[in-house]
């Protein structure tokens, strides 16, 4: 991968945050300048990204019909048109996809890919501070490693973007990030901070908790300490507007100095920063969404009470049992991230684990994202989505469970996830139906850049073949 | 929930029902009685006819449109054409594809059984590095519900091993996929015994944080070594005492199983099956091995027998690999999704395994992820079913679609390496033993387990 000498590493400058009111803005919402520029389009990579015109595949937009024969332009890091007949620009690099498909590359809806490198060593994995059911304030882009073997390793199966998540045995585990694959530094591929606050139900933060003898040990204790950090926050958001509010009044009073008697009350005292509270005061005002992990009904549905009570912005993930109520999910537009489908009824939670839990979700109408939760080997993703199709879940809606539906649930519709002019060049050109194992991927592009396909285990097959 | 999900299925089933009748009707006019197809298990003496689907033989290629002939739970006939005696149950294929039920030289299904609880915890006896003397059977928990899962995957005989927290084990058991049957019923009758050893990370880890021996790989090798050591030592008393005249033997030397099988194993009455990752503690597995002058069998995982393919040939050892996992540990590191496809190149014989109750209902799926990293169509499919036969010592009765071979069997709705394929029925010894038409339906009013 090659970095334009333009796009040198800046650092964050946590030093910025001085203000209450970026306190609340920019802390709660993570992004200090250095990122929050992620927010922006992408870094340009003009120097090394050609005008380029693929032609002549079956081109699946996604968020259109298929093309037969279409034509995909590229410009300046974005589709600059998709169509059939589209004329191709003279100073077009030109890819003949004749016989093979074009599609929108796939996005991982939860993964620890920059976090975790080697599973049974803890000192290879960033994901999960282990030492507070409470960690609100927990960031993944604070332990991002732009240089794992895993990602090229994800992207060579046609895998663009992941969601980097923290993990799943704390109560509130932290703000998780959706990054490309391009294996540039983080302010390169970052796509967007935070996507979400991460949440947990059912057995993992009991079971870590419990045997420490320590809240929560039971599923109630579960709950119970969720809605109390939850209360805190509101208290806390309430604090800050109150000061915000008595601030204003007072720089007001102040600028008619003179006239009328002197405010006791003034200058108005700032609350102190909890970073915890704070982080989740970003949530409880619906800037940032919960994701609720919870296999049972039952816990899928106290993720619902808990978000109803304190109005969240509330997508499920892993949610084995969703199945059971799909129907309330579609009528309350509960999205769901679903996976992995091999999720197998060999925990007590997963007792009712069905492989055909998407396509029961997405017949009742619920929006279906599907994820690995895997990290080493995250390169199942298209295989996961295949396997959903066996059982029952129509091909088109697997393409948009790991295209589309991601990008509208994480909040960036508007760049990735489908073909369309102005959105991000993040896309494959694959030998056929990228859910066969059989399939190869031709080309990838990211940000308009065709990125390698190579990877440390192809020089190690090289080395000994 | 009877809408549009259930809908998707209805082209195959009502679609298939049309050319199934066609095909009766061409039964029929054979001057054949047919008797409508059923899972009832075939009694002794039955006869069973698979009729009408692609045959993978997996010895002799592909017949396009072929039939098997099973009689008393052995294939009898297999071809484009069969003669098949009255009376005979027929199962149709059209459309479908036919092969040997798949074969995993690597489970813990039962020892550690659904769901994971610490209850169900049996497969590791970590009270000592050296378990040569207990064995997986007497650990199977044969209501384990993955065993219905399996079967839905095709698989009809499994290797259920001792798991690899200790140096050596203990003695595997073959089993077949006889779902509901006692132990006595399920094991393979006449397979070979194995033992399992295992190198590397999780013996040493298992000790070493107990700061036992052993906490690296020479004290795991020292380990086996010394075992191997004593049994010889067992051995030769026993020898000794049983070449004494009886009237000048005195007591017996003293009966120790762990001595018992690990003798056993140097006698090559024992199959050898060695967990390992790393190309350092395979070369020392064969240092060892050629020191005590025991074959091993298969390397189970060997995530780096890449590195020596040649070495690995050269000794006629299987390797047992996944098809793409790699790097959860450090001695994984180094695994690469090629190493099947590099290792058939060399001319090892290779399995992709399960380890696990997942994968073993996709071991179809795996392989074909192996191919799509270089593994060649006919060897994987060979990875799934005579190769880890093979290096279970059970070849000669499974593995294939051959004549005079159990009627273990797998028929798919579409090629095994299709994603979108599914396990329409599972046969053992002629009987069906799993049928995906008479499955539960899930719905979104309840589980289905």
């Amino acid at each position: 991968m090659s970095r334009s000498p333009s796009n040198t590493r800046k650092p964050y400058r946590l030093g910025d945050l001085v203000t209450g009111a970026l306190i609340l803005g920019a802390v709660v919402l993570g992004p200090p300048d250095g990122l929050r520029g992620a927010e922006k389009p992408a870094p340009a990579a003009s120097a090394s990204s050609p005008v380029v015109a693929i032609v002549g595949g079956k081109v699946f937009p996604v968020a259109g019909p298929v093309i037969e024969g279409g034509t995909v332009v590229i410009r300046n890091g974005k589709i600059e048109a998709v169509g059939k007949g589209i004329a191709v620009p003279s100073d077009a690099q030109r890819i003949d996809a004749a016989g093979q498909w074009v599609l929108p590359g796939m996005i991982d809806s939860r993964t620890h890919l920059g976090l975790w490198e080697v599973d049974l060593d803890p000192v290879t994995r960033d994901e999960d501070e282990d030492t507070d059911p409470i960690t609100p304030q927990m960031r993944v882009v604070d332990a991002y490693y732009d240089e794992t073997e895993n990602i090229s390793i994800t992207r060579q199966v046609g895998i663009t973007a992941a969601l980097t998540t923290p993990g799943d045995s704390n109560l509130i585990n932290g703000q998780s990030a959706l990054v490309d694959l391009s294996g540039g530094d983080l302010d390169q591929v970052l796509i967007k901070f935070p996507v979400a606050m991460h949440f947990s139900l059912g057995e993992p933060p009991k079971a870590r908790y419990g045997a420490r003898t320590q809240l929560p040990s039971t599923r109630m204790g579960n709950a119970a300490l969720i809605r109390s950090s939850l209360l805190q926050a509101r208290d806390y958001l309430a604090k800050w507007d109150a000061y915000e509010q008595k601030k204003l009044a007072c720089d007001t009073a102040k600028a008619g100095k003179g006239k009328g008697k002197k405010n006791e009350k003034c200058p108005a005292e700032r609350p102190a920063v909890d970073m915890k509270l704070a982080a989740l005061a970003a949530v409880l005002k619906g800037e940032v969404p919960a994701v609720f992990r919870a296999q049972r009904m039952d816990d899928i549905l106290t993720a619902i009470r808990l978000s109803e009570e304190f109005k969240l912005r509330l997508i499920l993930s892993h949610a084995a049992e969703a199945y059971k109520v799909a129907d309330l999910l579609a009528k309350k537009h509960i999205p769901v991230i679903v996976g992995p489908i091999t999720t197998q009824p060999d925990h007590i939670e997963t007792l009712g684990a069905i492989y055909e839990n998407a396509a029961l979700l997405e017949d009742a109408g619920v929006k279906i994202a599907i994820q690995t939760d895997r990290t080493n080997d995250s390169r199942t993703l298209p295989w996961e989505a295949g396997l959903a199709v066996a059982y029952g879940l129509p091909w088109d809606a697997a393409l948009r469970s790991v295209t589309l539906v991601p990008a509208e649930i994480f909040g960036v519709a508007d760049r990735v996830g489908s073909l369309e002019a102005g959105k991000r060049a993040d896309l494959i050109v694959t030998t056929g139906d990228p859910f066969q194992p059989l399939t190869q991927v031709k080309h990838l592009f990211i940000r308009g850049v065709e990125r390698s396909l190579r990877t440390r285990q192809d020089e190690l097959a090289d080395k000994y073949r | 929930m009877q809408s549009r999900f259930w809908h998707s299925r209805e082209p195959r089933a009502t679609g298939g029902a049309w050319k199934q009748f066609g095909h009766v009707l061409a039964f029929l006019a054979l001057g054949l009685a047919v008797t409508p197809a059923h899972h009832s298990a075939a009694a002794a003496g039955d006869a069973v006819v698979i009729y009408g689907g692609r045959l993978l033989t997996i010895t002799h290629g592909e017949i396009a449109h072929g039939s098997v002939l099973i009689v008393n739970g052995k294939i009898k006939e297999i071809g484009e054409k069969v003669d098949a005696p009255p009376g005979a149950e027929v199962i149709l294929a059209d459309g479908m594809v036919v092969m040997p039920g798949i074969v995993d030289t690597h489970s813990h299904i039962g020892v550690y059984s659904w769901p994971e609880v610490e209850a169900n915890s049996d497969g590791n006896e970590m009270t000592d590095p050296v378990q040569a003397g207990v064995r997986a059977m007497d650990s199977v928990n044969l209501e384990d519900p993955a065993i219905q899962r399996a079967l839905a995957g095709g698989v009809t005989t499994i290797q259920i091993l001792p798991g690899s927290g200790n140096v050596i084990g203990g003695e595997s058991v073959t089993v077949k996929l006889r779902p509901g049957s006692t132990m006595d019923e399920m094991i393979f009758a006449g397979a070979p015994r194995g033992l399992k050893m295992a190198l590397g990370e999780n013996p040493k880890r298992v000790y070493g944080s107990r700061t036992k021996l052993p906490s690296t790989r020479m004290g795991n090798i020292y380990v086996m070594r010394n075992a191997f050591q004593q049994a010889k030592d067992y051995r030769a008393k026993w020898d000794a005492w049983e070449k004494k005249p009886a009237d000048e033997r005195g007591a017996p030397p003293e009966r120790d199983l762990k001595m018992e099988t690990l003798s056993d194993v140097l006698a090559g009455k024992v199959r050898v099956h060695v967990h390992c990752y790393r190309k350092d503690e395979i070369e020392a597995l064969f240092r060892l091995s050629d020191e005590f002058g025991f074959q091993v069998a298969s390397l189970q995982h060997g995530l780096e027998a890449y590195k020596i393919a040649d070495e690995v040939s050269r000794r006629n050892v299987g390797v047992a690999t996944f098809a793409h996992w790699w790097g959860y540990k450090w001695e994984a590191w180094d695994g690469i999704p090629q190493n099947a496809g590099i290792l058939a190149a060399h001319g090892v014989r290779v399995a992709i395994h399960s380890d696990s109750p997942d994968l073993i209902q996709r071991l179809y799926e795996e392989a074909a992820i192996a191919m799509r990293y270089g593994l060649t169509r006919e060897d994987a499919l060979q990875a799934i079913t005579l190769n880890p036969a093979w290096m279970l010592g059970v070849d000669d009765r499974v593995g294939s679609l051959d004549v005079g071979k159990d009627a273990d069997i797998a028929i798919f709705s579409k090629d095994p390496f299709d994603i979108y394929t599914q396990v329409e029925k599972t046969l053992v010894d002629g009987k069906v033993v799993y049928d995906r038409s008479k499955a539960p339906a899930p719905t979104s009013a309840g589980a289905t387990r």
